[in-house]
């Protein structure tokens, strides 16, 4: 196992959601990297501080933001991310040319729209239900499926979010 | 020599007998009675769910308590991220409750006769819309099964194997795969007591102090609406319905709930075995392209509604059906 993928599992092994033999290669590696020892160190020193903090409210769409930045993300998370990262990665003369050609565009835009800002108010309007919305549409979908007394369905939802934030 | 014929006549007739009380069902029986077994069948146990999704692989081990024909409890062992969590049934609601959020999702149950009724319609949809194999028999949690699988041409290689127990028919293990999401689902009983006795408190749920409890009332104030008609006789707004279904996929009934305030139409697709959900309501935008929202759900906008439709089919055919609903 390798230090990559040894952090990211480490939410994981603390845990206790490791299968037996991710568990053991985890604990290989620990026994012979201080770096990733380190790492579980303060990770297990940050759980125990997070733990001792009072809860905090969250906005309703807090979750609905956060999975957008989780594994297994939609599409368009993805192309974003993708897009961002092969930006970063442009040489400096061409970052400049970009960030000169996003002035111009932005101050043109600016001065196009001054005059007309009802016009630019008036474009797409999205709408974004509540994360508890969506969540009973999907808790009711699942429970409606046959109302089935076995719920197979009823677990994976929750289970799957669960690892989502751990992957 | 009359003696001897006679004997033969015995032997031939026990051999037949033996015979037919050794063979199985046909595939579709066995089916049919997985269905009911739920309804009609009490158990206890423990349960393994095994879920692979995008490389990812979880397990889950929890307690199945059921009482026929609507009463359940699970409650989750293991990983430890998951105990606490309990899903009851009690006969008026179904609920699911997550300690670490300190909230409760509370459901509406179908009376036993409108689930009788469902699983009626369903059964026939299903004999049209899938094959039933059957492949043998196992062993399941110490006991006997019967090994059966849905095929279905339309289903974009979705698989689905059961293992039904041989004398109560109730599933004890299944194997479901769905190409399209990369996601393998399987269920299986560790152990099974069919004589299970029951506290009276068992499947009571009453919220911890401090929960907050959401979900919506008994859907139509408590009537199931089943048809679209009376369904648009009683929506506080016309009722948007996709033109295109997948093959095989009917209207199946709908509802008409209010959650804070707000009236929701959700109305329901099926093929027999898979269903699509569709719920709208008011509030929003004109944002029309459909996106793929959290827990599988597709979400879009469409004349001052809002959209969200959920179904275990590929994303491009949620999405077409997001695009044919007018």
């Amino acid at each position: 196992m390798k230090c990559k993928q040894v952090k990211r599992l480490i939410n994981d092994y603390l845990e206790a959601r490791l299968l037996a033999p991710e568990r053991a290669g985890m604990e290989t590696h620990l026994g012979a990297c201080d770096s990733c020892r380190g790492t579980l160190r303060a990770t297990q020193v940050a759980i125990q501080t997070l733990g001792e903090l009072p809860p905090q409210q969250v906005s309703e769409d807090f979750w609905m933001k956060l999975e957008c930045r989780l594994p297994d993300k939609s599409p368009m998370c993805n192309r974003i991310a993708t897009g961002l990262v092969d930006w970063l990665a442009w040489p400096p003369h061409r970052l400049a040319a970009a960030g000169v050609g996003i002035a111009v565009a932005s101050a043109l835009l600016f001065i196009g729209s001054h005059g007309q800002r009802e016009n630019v108010e008036i474009g797409l309007t999205h709408y974004q239900p509540s994360a508890a919305y969506v969540m009973q549409c999907v808790e009711q979908h699942a429970a409606y499926a046959g109302d089935q007394t076995m719920p197979e369905l009823a677990v994976p939802d929750s289970l799957v979010r669960d690892g989502k934030s751990r992957d | 020599m009359l003696g001897k014929q006679q004997i033969l006549l015995v032997c031939v007739c026990v051999a037949l007998l033996s015979g037919s009380a050794l063979a199985a069902p046909p595939a579709e029986e066995i089916f049919r009675r997985m269905h009911m077994a739920d309804s009609e069948v009490s158990f206890a146990g423990e349960q393994i769910a095994y879920i692979v999704r995008g490389g990812t692989e979880r397990k889950v081990r929890r307690r199945v308590m059921h009482q026929a024909p609507n009463l359940l409890r699970v409650e989750h062992l293991f990983p430890a991220s998951l105990k606490g969590e309990l899903i009851v049934a009690d006969g008026q609601n179904r609920w699911h409750y997550f300690p670490s959020r300190k909230e409760a999702i509370k459901i509406p149950q179908y009376s036993p006769a409108r689930k009788r009724f469902l699983l009626g319609h369903r059964k026939e949809l299903a004999r049209r819309n899938f094959r039933i194999l059957y492949h043998g028999e196992d062993h399941v949690a110490g006991r006997d099964v019967y090994v059966i699988e849905l095929k279905c041409a339309n289903a974009g290689g979705v698989a689905r194997k059961f293992w039904v127990d041989t004398s109560t028919f109730v599933k004890l293990k299944s194997l479901q795969t769905y190409p399209a999401a990369g996601t393998t689902e399987s269920m299986w009983f560790e152990r099974i007591d069919f004589h299970p006795r029951y506290d009276k408190n068992t499947f009571r749920f009453t919220p911890p102090p401090g929960t907050r409890v959401v979900g919506p009332p008994a859907p139509g104030g408590g009537r199931a609406l089943k048809s679209l008609a009376e369904l648009n006789e009683n929506a506080p707004f016309p009722v948007m319905t996709p033109s295109f279904l997948p093959q095989g996929y009917v209207w199946e009934s709908g509802a008409i709930q209010e959650r804070g305030g707000e009236q929701v139409v959700w109305t329901r697709y099926t093929n027999g075995v898979d269903n699509i959900s569709l719920f709208q309501r008011q509030g929003g935008g004109n944002d029309h392209d459909p996106r793929r929202g959290p827990r599988g759900t597709v979400m879009w906008q469409e004349g001052g509604y809002h959209f969200i439709a959920i179904g275990r089919l590929p994303y491009e055919t949620m999405v077409k059906i997001a695009n044919s609903v007018r």
